[in-house]
């Protein structure tokens, strides 16, 4: 697919490496020369150099006939306008960032007319992210599928937990309410669990299953799921003011502590209900004062990556049972960070360029047989879980599962008929109009039928 | 550096150059005179070379300029090695320094030759000549890319950059892949035309394919002693004309392709290339009038000339070494301006000395108002200070080069004018010069020193000094 990628932030970037690995044919647009030759460097693509805005930079890449422009720079309006701009140039889609707050409600005015196929706010997509991961204190990650029902987590075995040094076979299959074990990553490398694996200390599992069944599979282990009800901010931007918004719907405590005044003055006026303290969050005593000791969880949201672990490393060593979600912004930190066990890291960019990920495997799709209704990305972008929507015409209709001869790194973890949760075996079939999950550590799935060996 | 990936890349080279070899077996089958087993030999032996290096799939593809210089630098040596290799094994070429020199010309499409005779060799030789002028001319590593998926990432174009000649290598569409194939596609296309059109024109079909192979790559090798004069006219003007044709920036055929055909004629490089191709060949034709009894000969025989010293083939029609002083002059003049950057030809490049101007030009304005601010504009836009940093460095470079090999050549007993020129005629890629070297003359002459002199003065031609510089400092090699 032809997409022209237009300003090379953090975003970009991200969005760039992965659709180039993806084998889309990328050209990027950004003002900086130098960004461009960087991006060059790093990634098979084509690059122009100039505004976004500007009629004859777009022309020259190509916007005519792109099936895909994404604007991306830190400018709403520039965004906007430029979006416009390409759609009229002949962009089959359009894709703004727009970040501002008043644009939330605001651009659905305006949408059609500027013929937008999306409109992305990291910040808040992040602020949506963190408040999944609360609703699971002891996940690492929540990723919402077929609307909700199912629900796939990350979660973080230590010594203590019961999982430990037990084989898969013996944990899931006595299970009343059904939850799989998707894939595990082990000291960086991803695989998938069957029924001799043997989990040990550090593993982190990816579980899948509804909502109830996962809540009642950590009961049944013993493990403790309090629910989270005091929350602790630090940094009182965009991504806080998302968050505290979305808490403070779901009735639980909200602290920010921000060291600008100005920008605490604006998010108490704008969420009268939550609780802003002006003052330095890498304070300890602040922090022992605002009741770190008794909060639930802690969530590291300022600009600075190194500010946000540290501070969460902290909160750990005060408070055992403390949930930590820390902002990083590079994921070159996020991978240092990651043994240090500061909890949930969250990661904007990736998180924004999963979304557009998402949309692009959608469109690329929905001339195929198949369509892919979610996909996300986890551990890192190592696995990837998929929801299929199983067309009439499929060949797998009607053939049980253990006759399928699936690919040793495919599993398929779930299916949902009319509305109904299915928990896949040898015996189960597919049929037209079912929805399934399949968990792959293959990138690059798009076709349910490429599921078989 | 990422040493493993190097030795992969020269190993698909090498079994690509086995496989091109296949050609000139099939064609001692055709022609049987008994050289085809030099062919398969060499061509065995370099595929089995070339399994070796490759076997082993490295996991890190990440590649960086670095080892796109050494990759192109390296890679251009062994190829000339290789193909050395069949000259030598059927005896057509008994000095093994000569079949370099043969080869090297032949890859870097310069045309120069040794040989006395060229009629004396078989069909095989003649076509496996002609044929590296070809590959050569496009850019080997530029196939390569075309048809396999070797660096990750980004790392394709360093390779692109490196073989491509011109100041500035951008691709055609996003991919590296896409753009080696749509080069190569018009490539094949525009040599295929050439070939029918030879054909029309009632040529043996062997000779219209070599004719071509040397006209598309701007090489320059012919099969026979007399060059291009002993082909009827109209073939002639058609090779005259492809010629020119191939000394234009592909990039520009790839406007036409998609149809900014406003974009075609606006380009700055055509238009200078055009008005110096024709301008040399408007006063050539006037100067040696006197010698013709029409025009139209006169005409078509500077346009040839011109048109095949600038592209750097080096077919003649005419000996230009009886012109006048003038004519001579001009020819020596338009050798060193060369063709189109992303041609296949060699030179300095019109673009660089359309740049070169201009930078000049910029300067005397700057010493009479030192505040002023200005740009270069090329081609529309404002030429980024790197790039005229880079031209200006490339220049003083290849002056350099051309300083130090003439001294060495010096040591040589030919005269001076021979010297000259044959460096002029090796590090542009042309083949003839003038005395010695001249339209008639070969390198044959020469002592086994200078002709290694002028094979390295032809690599460092073609593939534009720099990755030989890389391959050769001592710098990249330390750790």
């Amino acid at each position: 697919m032809d997409i022209v990628i237009m300003g090379l932030g953090k975003v970009g970037l991200e969005l760039t490496e992965q659709l180039s690995a993806e084998g889309h044919a990328i050209t990027v647009i950004d003002r900086d020369p130098k960004r461009v030759e960087y991006a060059l460097g790093l990634y098979d693509i084509a690059g122009v150099v100039g505004s976004i805005t500007d009629h004859l930079v777009l022309r020259e890449a190509g916007l005519a006939n792109a099936e895909l422009a994404i604007a991306l720079t830190d400018n709403d309006e520039i965004n906007l306008t430029s979006c416009l701009m390409c759609k009229k140039l002949g962009a089959k889609n359009t894709i703004a960032r727009a970040r501002k707050p008043e644009y939330q409600e605001g651009i659905n005015l305006i949408r059609s007319d500027l013929g937008l196929s999306l409109c992305i706010n990291p910040e808040k997509e992040t602020a949506f992210e963190i408040a999944r991961i609360l609703k699971f204190p002891n996940a690492q990650k929540v990723e919402p599928f077929a609307r909700g029902r199912i629900e796939l987590i990350e979660y973080v075995i230590n010594e203590g937990s019961p999982l430990c040094n037990r084989s898969v076979s013996s944990i899931f299959s006595k299970l009343k309410a059904p939850v799989i074990a998707c894939a595990v990553e082990r000291n960086g490398t991803v695989s998938i669990p069957y029924g001799d694996f043997v989990f040990e200390d550090g593993d982190m599992v990816i579980l899948l299953g509804t909502s109830q069944n996962i809540s009642a599979f950590f009961r049944h282990l013993g493990i403790k799921t309090t629910s989270i009800r005091d929350v602790i901010m630090i940094g009182g931007g965009s991504t806080a003011y998302f968050l505290a918004e979305k808490l403070s719907e779901m009735r639980i405590s909200v602290s920010v502590i921000e060291i600008n005044e100005a920008a605490a003055l604006k998010i108490s006026e704008a969420i009268p209900d939550i609780n802003v303290i002006l003052g330095d969050g890498t304070d300890h005593q602040l922090l022992a004062e605002e009741g770190l000791r008794d909060a639930d969880a802690l969530c590291a949201l300022t600009g600075i990556d190194e500010e946000n672990i540290l501070t969460s490393l902290y909160a750990k060593t005060v408070n055992k049972s403390i949930k930590t979600v820390t902002k990083v912004n590079r994921s070159e930190l996020s991978f240092l960070a990651k043994p240090l066990e500061v909890g949930s890291i969250v990661t904007p960019k990736k998180i924004a360029a999963n979304i557009i990920l998402r949309y692009v495997r959608a469109l690329q799709n929905s001339a195929a047989a198949d369509n892919v209704l979610t996909l996300y990305k986890l551990a890192d972008g190592k696995v990837e879980a998929l929801e299929f929507l199983v067309n009439e015409d499929s060949s797998l209709i009607g053939v049980p599962l253990m006759d399928l001869n699936l690919a040793n790194d495919i599993i398929v973890a779930s299916i949902n008929r009319r509305g109904k949760i299915i928990s896949p075996r040898g015996s189960s079939t597919f049929e037209s109009g079912d929805s399934v999950i399949i968990v792959t550590t293959r990138t690059g799935l798009d076709s349910l039928d490429d599921i078989r060996g | 550096m990422n040493k493993r990936m190097i030795v992969y890349m020269l190993g698909l080279l090498l079994i690509l150059e086995g496989l091109m070899l296949l050609a000139p077996v099939t064609v001692d089958i055709i022609y049987k005179e008994g050289v085809w087993s030099a062919y398969l030999i060499t061509a065995v032996a370099l595929i089995i070379i070339g399994l070796l290096l490759s076997v082993f799939k490295c996991k890190d593809r990440a590649i960086f300029s670095k080892e796109g210089l050494i990759t192109v630098a390296l890679g251009w040596i062994v190829l000339s090695i290789g193909g050395a290799v069949p000259f030598y094994l059927t005896d057509e070429i008994p000095d093994f320094i000569d079949a370099i020199f043969e080869t090297v010309s032949g890859f870097t499409t310069t045309g120069a030759s040794i040989l006395t005779n060229v009629e004396a060799l078989s069909h095989a030789s003649l076509f496996w000549r002609s044929f590296t002028h070809w590959i050569g001319g496009m850019g080997v590593l530029v196939f390569v890319v075309a048809i396999v998926k070797m660096a990750s990432g980004g790392g394709n174009i360093y390779l692109l950059r490196s073989e491509s000649p011109g100041p500035e290598v951008s691709k055609l569409v996003p991919t590296a892949k896409g753009t080696a194939k749509i080069l190569y596609i018009i490539y094949i296309v525009m040599t295929f035309i050439e070939i029918i059109a030879l054909l029309i024109c009632k040529l043996p079909l062997f000779d219209a394919v070599t004719l071509s192979f040397g006209t598309a790559g701007t090489g320059g090798f012919s099969i026979s002693n007399t060059s291009i004069a002993g082909y009827p006219i109209s073939a002639q003007v058609i090779i005259a004309v492809f010629m020119a044709l191939f000394g234009i920036n592909f990039s520009c055929y790839y406007l036409l392709l998609v149809g900014k055909i406003k974009d075609f004629f606006k380009n700055e490089e055509l238009r200078a290339y055009l008005i110096i191709m024709l301008g040399a060949t408007g006063i050539i034709t006037f100067n040696i009038l006197n010698t013709y009894t029409n025009i139209a000969t006169a005409f078509k025989d500077a346009f040839f000339q011109v048109s095949s010293v600038m592209t750097t083939t080096g077919y003649t029609t005419v000996d230009f070494d009886k012109w006048p002083e003038l004519s001579r002059a001009i020819m020596v003049i338009v050798m060193c301006v060369g063709a189109s950057a992303g041609s296949t030809g060699g030179g300095l490049k019109v673009a660089r000395v359309v740049i070169l101007a201009k930078s000049g030009l910029r300067e005397i304005r700057l010493a009479a108002k030192p505040n002023r601010v200005s740009s270069i504009r090329f081609n529309g836009k404002t030429a980024s200070e790197g790039m005229v940093r880079n031209v200006c460095a490339f220049f003083v470079l290849y002056v350099l080069v051309f300083v130090v090999s003439f001294l060495l050549i010096s040591f040589d007993k030919n005269d001076f004018v021979s010297n000259l020129t044959g460096v002029v005629a090796t590090l542009n890629n042309i083949g003839p010069g003038l005395g010695v070297v001249g339209a008639t003359g070969n390198f044959s002459s020469y002592s086994a020193f200078s002709k290694l002199v002028f094979s390295a003065n032809m690599l460092l031609g073609r593939l534009e000094l720099l990755p030989l510089f890389v391959l050769f400092s001592p710098k990249t090699w330390k750790r």
